[in-house]
């Protein structure tokens, strides 16, 4: 069947986020945690073969591949009531079991070293798929597993299929809390060195602005990784939304990528939704109309990155694309896109055409809502270079003070020297530079001299 | 000679008055012996009366004796031109003449009663008895000699007769409504059977609606109108066209028509064009190809859609011909019965042949909805078709789309086994025309859907399919440019990316502003428009209304300016379409496209670094996509502002959301609206 797509879910972080995607995609198709198809869902007209595909005995199994180095998350996952989900074979987890201690480079290099038993997992995943088009990533970028692995198999992916589109979901780490990983910025930024490289699109999940909203838009204080992870998984769904309930356009990753991505390294997307409830709280829901939902996703507390403002900088738009479900009468987007653009509520690229596209899409028919209309922005702004920024900096100062390189020396790729450190600074700096050139009018000719 | 007179009064003239000509008995040398000039001057009158008479009952009896059955259908009018052609509304009205003649009888039988027994009464008496019907014969002679001069045959000579109603005059009025009413039995004969049943017994073709004996060329493919001729042209049901097509042609749909000039004047058109439907609409009814088969007495049976009321509705219609006619009254009687039929060919519509289902996979397929299953396809099709021979492309083609459709919906939906594709020939012979060009898709229209869906209509869907595949197959070349840009992250000259990226955005926003603005929001009206009405001519207005603007504001066809409906009630109605040569939006379009496929070619195939004879097409593509680009933006706004057309500035401001494009054009003042 075509344009499926193979979920791959690395480390703590990105076990956990994958189990809750794919917690929400079963219940969206109405497949029950055995994988067996729910009464009620047998007449869909869904597209669960994007994400599923169908064993012999009728079971829906995830086209997931879940890849830890310490057992810890993917054993919940197998004493949960979705144990059975799973292909059993699909599930890998390294046999010393000792993780990879919080240290990108402890992870990458596992990452090689057990390159072939991941990849025979994937290929055979890869072989089971009519005509994939791509793969789905969820990681952390500032742990050792996620970061450190899933950069290598970013690297192998891109080489290995060169045609076939890589989308991550890539957890940031949050500021605004002191983390218990000293190296984190060390592993964010050789994770975002791949990313650049190596991934064609990157969803960029900012704990720091799920956290804020999570204080601020639903008043939880102390919010738990299940409400966070809640939000997580309700971006990755919706924004798959289109891909399994298909309708006249944007069903393919490559038709719902490339009017966001304009430039080849310019594929670091930032992603709102609204409106925002908590499973408990239902209070919230106010008069939801299209407009509203348009323009609550321009706004930044909306945000799920937390971008600092530059005055200096004229940051922009560079594309958006707004997934609207629900009751939505057509001519009421137009109005809508009309309203915005008169009173020029988003600021876009002064180099090129750019817009605000919009994806009505259905949405499970077994899923109920508090709100008449729910929209998920998919944004390109060149304001998620602050984000890098911010990450180059904090690698500054540790790098500045030499903090906790010895960790790195011990293997094999930091050996010698910390070039590779070098390298990726350069490559992430290269990026913020490109975002801000991006921002300018003369874009077009960036790069040439 | 007073009895004499009596026979002459009673059309049996004795030895006395023998001829028939009003001059030649005057004349007769008798007469003008014996008679006095005053007593001659009575006779005369006498006999002019009874001459009329005798004129009357001449008429009616050749009338009577001609044989209506032996009617040819064939006999033009030139053959028969001295006599009136026979025919069942001529004879009642003899039959009514008749009937009002019976009081002169009577009269005259009375009177010779009253010689008999007062043998000294005068002439002036029998002349004072039988004076009273000077007015009426020469009526009745006037109506006669409407007959004959103005060759009246059929229905039309009730509107004729009416107007002597109106007459105010009693002598006139009262005989003049029993030949009516006599002809009146004939003509709701008709009307009855063609409202009720949808029959048309009309052996002298005297009725206003006719049957062509075939089937309507309105609902015909072309290819039927083909086989049609060589057919014989009584088969109207559905004729096999398994051989040729796995989607099977609708039945056909009898051709009735109005026959204006035989409408009688006192019938507005309206109702006459209203009559014409609704037997058309109860002879669709009963020809329903589906037998429904009763479990309870196992029996097959023809579906009733008169709900048994059927005899109500006859008596309720027949009753009229015993009455004046009143077209008020009439038209109330005929709108009755259309409210009858017209909200039960809706609730067909609608309950049983899920007229909603059917246009949701009209938009599913025709518009494609399916974005999924079309860009599946075009992405396979497009290798397979590369090296194969024209004849075995549609094969290939149709093999290609039903498997792509299978994959994709299983077992759950199987709506894609009702839809063929179709290579029509190219009209202009051409040796490189690619077939995607002219691609279409048929249709297995079920009964009685095939009223709404007509040829015609699917033709304009046609149109529409074969533009938005266009668009489609182009939008995803495009997207495989981006997506061979992307592989490795390399550098690629600026200089194509952002005209990739420009084209790109152009054919992404053409292809939403069609699909959203145009297609979806037409389809939502034209849904919830059909679930408010309740009549199935608002089902053929609102459909014909919604392909008019689908296609319009599509640019694939221009609408005419002036495209009031003339009539409410007709079967067949052609959205007022045409295709202009020189459509400027659609021609520039078409433009953009061909040069993004231009686009797509060369670049397919260049490598990181390019050459200079690729910068140099390069350049040129470039220019050529900014001039069209701008042209597209011009026309649009100028359009708007001649015929404000809310669609042209939706997608002005789709493609210049950003004004990046309006921004290099002076002219175009697009921030004021």
């Amino acid at each position: 069947m075509p344009c499926e797509m193979i979920t791959l879910q690395l480390g703590q972080c990105g076990n956990q986020i994958g189990f809750e995607f794919w917690k929400r995609l079963c219940a969206e198709h109405g497949i029950n945690p055995e994988g067996i198809l729910e009464d009620f869902a047998t007449e869909g007209i869904d597209r669960k073969d994007v994400f599923f595909y169908q064993a012999d005995d009728e079971h829906y199994i995830p086209r997931a591949v879940l890849l830890d180095l310490e057992p810890r998350v993917i054993n919940t996952i197998m004493n949960s009531r979705y144990s059975k989900l799973y292909n059993q074979e699909n599930v890998f987890l390294s046999k010393n079991g000792g993780g990879a201690g919080n240290n990108w480079a402890c992870g990458y290099s596992q990452g090689e070293k057990l390159n072939e038993e991941i990849f025979d997992i994937i290929d055979r995943e890869a072989d089971g798929s009519d005509s994939l088009e791509g793969f789905v990533l969820c990681h952390s970028i500032a742990g050792g597993t996620g970061s450190g692995m899933g950069s290598n198999i970013l690297e192998k992916l891109s080489d290995r299929f060169p045609k076939k589109l890589v989308q991550t979901y890539s957890v940031f780490p949050n500021q605004d809390e002191i983390s218990d990983v000293v190296v984190q910025p060390y592993n964010s930024l050789l994770t975002l060195k791949r990313l650049t490289d190596s991934a064609d699109s990157v969803v960029v999940l900012d704990n720091t602005a799920l956290n804020r909203i999570a204080a601020d838009r639903l008043h939880i204080q102390n919010p738990t990784f299940t409400q966070i992870n809640s939000l997580v998984s309700t971006i990755m769904s919706v924004s798959t939304t289109t891909l399994r309930y298909p309708s006249y356009m944007n069903n393919d990753l490559m038709g719902l990528l490339a009017p966001l991505i304009p430039t080849p390294r310019l594929h670091f997307l930032m992603t709102g939704y609204t409106p925002l409830s908590t499973d408990t709280d239902e209070v919230s829901v106010r008069k939801t109309t299209v407009l509203d939902v348009m323009r609550r996703l321009l706004q930044p507390k909306n945000m799920m990155v937390s971008t600092t403002q530059d005055r200096n900088s004229q940051h922009c738009f560079i594309s958006i694309l707004n997934i609207i479900q629900g009751e939505v009468d057509p001519t009421q987007v137009h109005k809508s896109l009309q309203r915005i653009r008169e009173r020029k509520l988003a600021q876009f690229i002064p180099w090129g055409p750019a817009s605000i596209q919009v994806a009505l899409s259905r949405k499970s028919p077994y899923i109920q809502t508090a709100h008449r209309v729910s929209g998920l922005m998919l944004a390109n702004h060149t304001n998620i270079s602050s984000l890098f920024d911010r990450a180059l900096q904090q690698y500054d100062k540790l790098r500045k003070r030499e903090a906790f390189l010895e960790q790195f020396r011990k293997e094999e790729m930091f050996k010698d020297n910390l070039a590779e450190l070098d390298v990726s600074r350069e490559v992430v700096q290269d990026l913020v530079n490109e975002y801000v050139a991006a921002t300018r009018e003369d874009y077009c000719t960036y790069g040439l001299t | 000679m007073i009895h004499e007179a009596l026979f002459y009064l009673w059309n049996c003239p004795g030895d006395l008055f023998k001829t028939n000509k009003k001059d030649d008995w005057i004349n007769s040398v008798s007469i003008q012996d014996f008679l006095h000039p005053a007593e001659r001057e009575l006779l005369q009158r006498i006999m002019t009366i009874a001459l009329n008479y005798h004129e009357i009952e001449d008429f009616r009896k050749t009338v009577e004796n001609q044989h209506i059955f032996a009617y040819d259908n064939h006999i033009t009018d030139d053959n028969v031109s001295n006599e009136i052609k026979p025919g069942l509304y001529v004879k009642a009205f003899c039959n009514g003449v008749d009937t009002v003649l019976e009081s002169y009888r009577n009269e005259i039988v009375n009177l010779e009663d009253v010689i008999l027994k007062n043998p000294q009464l005068s002439l002036t008496f029998v002349l004072s008895s039988v004076e009273k019907y000077v007015t009426l014969f020469k009526t009745l002679k006037q109506m006669i000699q409407l007959i004959k001069s103005e060759k009246i045959h059929g229905c039309p000579l009730i509107g004729k007769l009416q107007s002597y109603i109106d007459s105010g005059i009693d002598a006139i009025t009262e005989p003049t409504l029993k030949i009516i009413l006599s002809v009146n039995t004939v003509f709701y004969k008709h009307l009855c059977n063609w409202i009720v049943y949808g029959d048309l017994i009309d052996n002298c073709n005297e009725f206003f609606i006719c049957d062509a004996n075939c089937a309507d060329e309105n609902f015909l493919y072309p290819d039927q109108l083909k086989e049609s001729d060589g057919l014989k042209k009584d088969s109207y049901f559905d004729i096999d066209f398994s051989k040729k097509h796995k989607v099977k042609r609708p039945c056909e749909v009898r051709k009735f028509y109005l026959k204006k000039d035989m409408v009688p004047i006192n019938i507005s058109m309206e109702t006459a064009e209203t009559i014409l439907f609704l037997g058309q609409i109860v002879w669709i009814i009963r020809n329903d190809p589906k037998t429904y088969f009763d479990d309870k007495f196992q029996l097959k049976f023809k579906r009733d859609m008169w709900d048994g009321t059927d005899v109500e509705y006859y008596r309720k219609l027949q009753s009229l011909e015993n009455v004046p006619f009143n077209s008020n009254v009439f038209d109330k009687t005929i709108e009755e019965c259309r409210l009858k039929l017209t909200k039960y060919l809706w609730k067909i519509m609608i309950d049983e042949a899920k007229l909603l289902d059917h246009l949701q996979l009209i938009r599913d397929y025709y518009a494609l909805g399916r974005g999924e299953l079309f860009q599946q396809f075009i992405v396979l099709a497009e290798d397979h078709i590369k090296d194969i021979t024209n004849e075995h492309i549609l094969t290939n083609l149709n093999f290609i789309f039903s498997e792509t459709a299978r994959k994709l919906y299983t077992e759950n939906d199987k709506s894609y086994l009702s839809f063929e594709l179709t290579l029509p020939k190219p009209l202009v012979k051409s040796n490189n025309s690619s077939p995607w060009s002219r691609l279409e898709i048929n249709f297995n229209v079920s009964w009685p859907l095939h009223i709404l869906f007509h040829p015609t209509a699917m033709g304009f869907y046609n149109k529409l399919f074969c533009f938005l595949l266009k668009v489609k197959k182009t939008h995803i070349d495009l997207h495989k440019i981006w997506l061979f840009h992307m592989e490795g992250k390399h550098k690629i000259d600026p200089a194509v990316w952002t005209l990739r990226n420009n084209l790109m955005y152009i054919v992404n926003n053409l292809q939403y502003y069609l699909q959203v603005d145009v297609i979806e929001a037409r389809f939502a009206i034209l849904k919830s428009a059909i679930q408010d009405a309740n009549e199935f001519e608002d089902i053929i207005r609102l459909h014909s209304e919604f392909l008019k603007n689908l296609l319009h504001e599509t640019f694939v066809m221009t609408a005419y300016k002036d495209s009031e409906l003339k009539c409410k009630h007709t079967l067949y109605q052609v959205p007022a379409l045409k295709q202009e040569k020189n459509s400027m939006v659609y021609e520039t379009i078409l433009q953009i496209l061909s040069v993004c496929d231009k686009f797509c070619s060369l670049v397919k195939n260049w490598q990181s670094d390019l050459t200079e004879v690729d910068l140099q097409k390069l350049s040129k593509l470039k220019t050529e996509s900014e001039s069209l680009i701008e042209m597209l933006l011009h026309v649009l706004y100028s359009l708007h502002q001649k015929s404000s057309g809310q669609h042209l500035l939706q997608l002005l401001h789709h493609i210049d959301y950003n004004r990046w494009f309006s921004k290099n054009i002076v002219n175009l003042n697009l921030t004021v609206s």
